[in-house]
């Protein structure tokens, strides 16, 4: 973990020696709650401090290993040197879901090549590359094909820009993506390696997370085939790391989120009225589901996942579970939700801790992405954070349990959504992905995790962007925003012009003329080259 | 002083090699190996060659390249002894420093003054130059007075004048200097010389300050900042930022030195002066490298030796393949001394200084394992020298010779194509790279040195005005190309998707693109039709005339001129029109444009910003107001750069002309001022325009009207076919989209920035007007002696049904005839030299004549 201390000299060092010694591995959250060390609290609390992890400037404390207090203070002393402004964010835009297309060719090479110029002289900072489990490892289990993905680093380096790598260890529909073949032939015999619903159907596109440590792949678990694609990885692009690629994002379930499928619609933004079904009826699952039940005595609460839930079709007072008061606020809905989010989040801690520890001698940040199931927020139950494995209800707050992990590994979050505004919702949804937003981002500030912003909605134009912004500008939360993603529509000029518009706005690019100086005499007879073509052509 | 440094633009590199030695040695042992360098410039029209943006790129097999140099599979000697030897043709940027030299005197009179421009550096000089007029607004060159020009000068269009630098009687001590006077009398009329230096043996303009060089002859011209010899403080050249625009040269130095005094004579305000401008010129030196392999049986280890003549510290980059020859691997020690390490990846050695200190040599000892030794030689930090773009590639086994690093990229795509799962990339990727580096590279490094360069506040603001504009512009083509691509899915523009898109489209659907395909535009206007102020009176008692004469769209001059001075509509034309003929004739107009004068806005839009979506959105209104309102069935939309295609598509798609034309000006492309045969990438632009609009609108065929001018004017009718036989212009390659012309208000008419080859206009219209395309002839050929021959053309394109699809097949192109015969029912030939079409299965007839040209009709 790292830390930075952004701001201006003013900034008074010599007062600093009284707690950070004893600080240890939660150092964020303690100094955030910086009442515990009143001492310290005017450096603290000043507007000059930003929590920063990864930063490339500032001062950096490593937790870990922090022996002396004469060694930080000087080590402090040397690099303030750069200020960054507090509401600078990073800008990313993401790739085409397709980059790399399953015959291991890169789409549109020429379009992305002209498009990475496009970016950087916009003054984007770096680029988003998914990097998919079925077209790296797509021929058999250990062998990797990383030539494409290396081509497109390189071209991005040479671009000049910034990369975030997004391990995909999901299936994509649009475009089509695959497991690797190895694994779905797997899946075809043994199909409870996959989530299943109450009805029994699977879900394909990832592996259920109750396989996580069983040996279903050639006798390997899933996790080791996961580190094993970490270390492959690593290996491969350890001459980006740290200076092209600045952060990967670990695939930890559906479309890469940290949660199970609830939603089976293949559209989930636009008539999301469902709530969706719980995905615990997989066999590892059941039988997990059955022990605990039986270790805690009441065995007959093992025997199956609720009996009253709605379908996913159906609206969530359609049965008795998430109405009010109904099952989910009776023990035994308190059983099952403990139980069913709590193997969410510890598959989001087993496989967070292993990609930390993979890339913890490298200098990128690591990241998970949250899921924002704004649906039906504004219900007590809070039925679509429910079936997606967040025990988020009016009585519980389900998103400590999950920052907490990120916390713990020193991870940040990739949260979605932050161009959706509640106006545009469905009004029987009862929906509000900005209250859901605001809710997660104070869990993220309450345990120091760090938040990287994404839009959810293809869709650009002015209202988006404006709406991005506000979420961007306001808190100072989000520290880097990965517009998603390039593409025909991207540059469409639909979009491409608001969007431009909205890079200027954040980077505070005064390009309008009217801004500038009008005394200059260089422009009345600006680029000379086209006089020099006229004049012998 | 000021200093620039004048880059050579490799459009041939060949030809860049100090002298006139050509620089493909082609011997059995000294390969063509030229230079491919690092050093920072780039190459300024990245189209020519490939020779110079590739960077070296250790152990990156990946590196994609499309260029095809001759092949130079490495051979292996038939000695026992040496299992390899081979020397290596270098070439090596050099800097030459020297200046130029301005000097304003008096002569023999008062009234006399001569204007000397001299440069010490060897070289083609060439002083191309014009001058300003009293009473002239605006900054456009004119044609100095005859008595003015100096002998051997030969006149370029009718703005300018080129004038070779002579070897000057004042060389001494082994330096020559070149020189050129201008003579000129004080009482002429002239307000201001104009000149910039060419060299035409790199191709290289010199400019001073980024501009033409003007040394003014009356006292109060306005100094917009490239004035010469005028009293000026230090430092007023803005430094290194704001070179974005300043593609061409890169000053170095912001000093200017003047020497003014002993010569100033008091006559009007003129002033004598002398002034020197350091140049540096950087030319490439021939270097050698030779390299050869011993196999030693006893320790079972190859012995390599590198000898160069390379002045100074060599540092060989090396390295070794083992298998495919791919990838760089470090050898196992023992190395060289001078050895060191370069991040893991490749090995550094410093190769010893010769005795005599002339070049240096080096020798390596490597393991049998080895397939390969692969290297790059490194002079500094910025410069490289390589083997055609690639490493330098030595076998060490005289079996298994990889020749992927010796030349022949294609091969090294093509076996990985043939791998199954392996790499495809398309070629695409590298293309892109090489298309937008140069420039785009350039005005990145421009941002990084934005960034970094904060030295003066004032300098950076005017700079980075400058440069965020120009910046803007690239990142709006650069979106527009990137958006075409996505939206297609088409990797790239091919011919035959075009052919397929077309053969699909039924021939006569009306689309905006083409109009009914069949149709004639009349361009309704010139550049002084505003000055009669009633215009639309003029046309209206022309346009039966312009109908009858089988015209289907008339261009109108812009509504703000026409419309509401004199209150005629181009509705009422058009009724009128419909009503006397039965001729649907449909009005088109154009955006409006900048000032007459100002060469700048000369293709600009008016100030618009059509990113903003709110100004879209008034265009579109103000679009359809005039198309519903105001009668126009279409647009002729003036290409500008931030104007791009998928706007227009916008435009056009909310208001559904019936035709819209764009024009997309820019210049052709020329080697030593000879116009290149292959013209294929300036057509590329507007089909990439085109494109963008996703062919909502034609575009001005402006490559086939720069190919005709050449062709016509110097009996050079070979260029009137492509390297496939089709034609060379966008007709050639999308002609429906294609609206062919010789002339129009810009080029033609009183402004005549670059008119037609005089006398060759019906030539011209032969060729326009029985091509495919949809041709557009000019209001002033139309009432002029040529009207009688116009119609008759026009007559045979309508009777034979010619449209924009037409096909076309060439019979003939060379030096002095070009023959080609449309849908096999007309032939044309153009051009002095003979050619009859042959009567076979057709009987062809003669139907029109002229001065060089014949059109035949199947009877």
């Amino acid at each position: 973990m790292e830390i930075s201390v952004i701001g201006n000299s003013q900034v008074n060092f010599g007062k600093i020696n009284v707690g950070f010694c004893s600080f240890s591995k939660n150092l964020n959250r303690k100094i955030y709650n910086s009442k515990n060390y009143p001492k310290t609290s005017n450096f603290c609390q000043g507007q000059n401090m930003v929590w920063h992890a990864k930063s490339s400037s500032g001062v950096t404390l490593k937790a870990s290993n922090i022996r002396a207090e004469a060694a930080l203070t000087s080590e402090k002393a040397s690099k303030i040197t750069r200020t960054r402004p507090i509401d600078a964010v990073k800008l990313y835009v993401g790739l085409p879901l397709d980059t790399v297309s399953n015959s291991a060719t890169i789409n549109n090479a020429r379009a992305i090549a002209v498009g990475l110029k496009a970016l950087k002289l916009l003054g984007v900072d770096g680029v988003e590359l998914p990097v998919w489990w079925g077209i790296a490892e797509k021929q058999a289990m250990g062998k990797y094909d990383w030539t494409c993905y290396l081509a497109l680093a390189e071209m991005v380096r040479k671009t000049g820009l910034k990369l975030h790598i997004s391990l995909c260890f999901h299936a994509s529909n649009e475009p089509k993506i695959r497991l690797p073949k190895w694994v779905s032939q797997i899946g075809e015999s043994q199909p409870d390696i996959y989530f299943a619903d109450r009805a029994g159907q699977p879900y394909k596109d990832c592996l259920s997370l109750s396989v996580d440590d069983l040996p279903v792949l050639d006798g390997k678990t899933p996790i080791e085939v996961y580190m094993g694609f970490f270390e492959s990885f690593k290996s491969s692009f350890s001459a980006f790391m740290g200076s092209t690629i600045t952060g990967i994002s670990i695939g930890l379930g559906p479309d890469g989120e940290l949660r199970y499928p609830s939603q089976r619609q293949s559209v989930k933004d636009s008539s999301q009225l469902g709530a969706g079904e719980f995905q615990c009826y997989d066999k590892n699952m059941l039988t997990n589901l059955k022990q605990h039940a039986e270790t805690l005595g009441n065995p007959l609460w093992g025997l199956g996942g609720p009996h009253d839930t709605p379908g996913y079709d159906q609206s969530p007072n359609s049965n008795g579970f998430f109405a009010d008061g109904g099952s989910w606020e009776t023990p035994y809905g308190d059983f099952f939700l403990s139980w069913y989010s709590s193997q969410l989040v510890s598959h989001g801690d087993r496989i967070l801790s292993r990609a930390a520890e993979t890339f913890k001698d490298v200098s990128v940040s690591v990241s998970g992405k949250v899921p924002l199931m704004y649906s039906w927020y504004r219900t007590r139950s809070h039925p679509s954070e429910l079936t997606a494995g967040v025990y988020n209800t009016v009585n519980r707050d389900g998103y400590e349990a999950i920052t907490e992990i990120f916390s713990r590994n020193s991870c940040n979050i990739i949260l979605p959504g932050m161009d959706l505004s509640d106006d545009h919702q469905p009004n029987e949804s009862r929906s509000s992905p900005e209250l859901l937003l605001a809710q997660i981002m104070s869990s993220c500030r309450k345990h120091g995790v760090e938040v990287s912003g994404q839009n959810s909605l293809v869709s650009g134009g002015p209202k988006v962007m404006e709406q991005i912004k506000k979420n961007l500008l306001e808190e100072n939360a989000v520290d880097l925003f990965t517009y998603q993603r390039m593409g025909a529509y991207f540059f469409s000029p639909d979009n491409f012009p608001s969007f431009t518009q909205f890079v200027r706005n954040l980077k505070q690019l005064n390009l309008h003329s009217d801004d500038l100086p009008q005394k200059d005499d260089e422009t009345a007879d600006s680029l000379p080259d086209m006089d020099l073509h006229r004049q012998v052509a | 002083m000021s200093i620039a440094v004048i880059r050579p633009l490799f459009r041939q590199p060949h030809r860049l090699g100090g002298g006139h030695r050509p620089a493909y040695l082609n011997s059995s042992m000294a390969r063509s190996f030229y230079l491919n360098y690092a050093y920072s410039p780039r190459p300024i029209f990245n189209d020519a060659c490939s020779l110079s943006s590739h960077h070296f790129k250790p152990a990156k097999a990946l590196s994609l390249r499309t260029s095809s140099i001759d092949t130079a599979v490495v051979e292996t000697s038939e000695s026992s002894d040496f299992v390899f030897s081979e020397t290596f043709q270098l070439k090596r940027p050099q800097k030459v420093e020297g200046k130029i030299t301005i000097r304003l005197e008096s002569g023999n009179s008062d009234d006399n003054w001569r204007l000397t421009v001299g440069c010490c550096l060897p070289g083609k000089w060439i002083l191309h130059w014009g001058v300003n007029y009293i009473g002239d607004v605006g900054s456009e060159w004119d044609q100095p007075p005859p008595d003015m020009r100096p002998p051997g000068s030969i006149p370029i269009k009718d703005y300018a004048i080129e004038t070779p630098l002579e070897k000057s009687l004042a060389s001494s001590e082994g330096e020559s200097i070149y020189e050129v006077n201008i003579d000129f009398n004080t009482n002429s009329s002239i307000a201001a010389i104009n000149f910039v230096l060419k060299d035409e043996e790199t191709g290289s303009w010199y400019q001073h300050r980024g501009r033409d060089f003007k040394v003014p002859l009356i006292d109060y011209l306005q100094d917009d900042g490239n004035i010469v010899g005028a009293k000026k403080g230090l430092g007023t050249w803005p430094g290194p930022l704001g070179q974005i625009s300043n593609m061409l040269l890169k000053p170095e130095a912001a000093n200017s030195k003047e020497d003014i005094g002993e010569l100033s004579v008091q006559k009007r305000g003129l002033q004598g002066f002398y002034e020197e401008q350091a140049v540096v010129k950087e030319i490439l030196v021939d270097n050698l490298v030779s390299v050869s392999v011993r196999h030693c049986l006893e320790t079972a280890k190859n012995l390599l030796y590198i000898e160069t003549d390379l002045p100074g510290d060599v540092i060989v980059h090396w390295g070794i393949c083992k298998d495919d020859g791919k990838t760089w691997e470090i050898p196992s020690e023992p190395y060289p001394p001078e050895t060191s390490m370069f991040k893991d990846k490749a090995l550094r050695t410093l190769l010893q200084r010769k005795n005599g200190g002339h070049g240096s040599l080096g020798s390596f000892i490597l393991d049998e394992g080895s397939v390969a030794f692969v290297f790059v030689l490194k002079l500094n930090e910025n410069t490289w020298l390589n083997c055609h773009g690639n490493d330098f590639c030595i076998p060490l086994s005289s079996f298994s010779v990889p020749p992927i690093h010796s030349g022949q990229p294609h091969s090294e795509d093509e076996e990985q194509n043939n791998e199954s799962g392996s790499l495809l990339i398309s070629g695409n990727a590298s293309e892109a790279n090489q298309e937008v580096s140069a420039y785009t590279d350039e005005i990145i490094d421009e941002i990084r040195n934005l960034v970094t360069d904060i030295s003066s506040e004032k300098n950076r603001k005017t700079k980075s005005k400058k440069a965020q504009e120009s910046i803007l512009q690239e990142i709006e083509k650069l979106a527009a190309e990137a958006y075409s691509i996505f939206r297609s899915s088409i990797p790239t523009f091919t011919e035959t998707d075009l052919l397929e898109e077309e053969a699909l489209e039924p021939p006569v659907k009306i689309s905006s693109g083409t109009g009914s395909g069949f149709e004639i535009l009349c361009q309704g206007f010139n550049w002084e039709s505003h000055k009669s102020g009633k215009w639309y009176i003029d046309l209206r008692e022309k346009a039966s005339k312009l109908a009858s004469l089988g015209f289907t769209v008339l261009w109108l001059p812009p509504p703000t001129d026409s419309v509401s001075s004199e209150g005629y509509m181009p509705r009422d034309l058009y009724n009128l029109n419909s009503r006397l003929t039965n001729v649907k004739m449909h009005p088109l107009t154009f955006q409006g444009r900048g000032n007459k004068s100002s060469g700048d806005n000369f293709h600009a839009a008016p100030n618009i910003d059509h990113s903003q979506e709110f100004v879209r959105k008034d265009i579109k209104e103000w679009l359809h107001w005039l198309r519903e309102e105001i009668g126009y069935d279409g647009w002729r939309l003036d290409f500008v750069r931030g104007f791009w295609g998928g706007y227009v598509k916008d435009y056009i798609e909310a208001t559904e002309p019936y035709f819209a034309v764009g024009e997309y000006w820019d210049s052709l492309s020329y080697t030593y001022g000879e116009m290149d045969h292959n013209q294929d990438a300036h057509r590329q632009r507007i089909i990439d325009w085109i494109n963008a609009t996703n062919g909502t609108a034609g575009a001005f065929d402006v490559t086939t009207k720069g190919i005709l001018h050449s062709a016509l004017e110097r009996c050079e009718y070979w260029r009137l076919s492509d390297e496939k036989g089709k034609p060379p212009g966008v007709v050639g390659w999308w002609p429906s989209r294609a609206v062919t012309f010789i002339e129009n208000h810009d080029t033609g008419s009183t402004q005549g920035h670059w008119r037609f080859p005089g006398g060759k206009e019906i030539q011209g219209y032969a060729y326009i007007l029985t091509h495919p395309g949809t041709p557009s002839v000019f209001y002033d050929h139309i009432f002029s002696e040529y009207q009688s021959e116009i119609s008759t053309l026009i007559s045979i394109r309508n009777r034979n049904k010619i449209q924009c699809r037409s096909t076309v097949q060439i019979m003939k192109a060379e030096r002095d005839v070009y023959a080609a015969m449309t849908d096999e029912k007309v032939v044309m030939k153009i051009g002095p030299g003979h050619y009859e079409p042959s009567n076979g299965s057709r009987n062809w007839s003669l139907v029109a004549e002229g001065r060089d040209y014949k059109i035949w009709e199947t009877s």
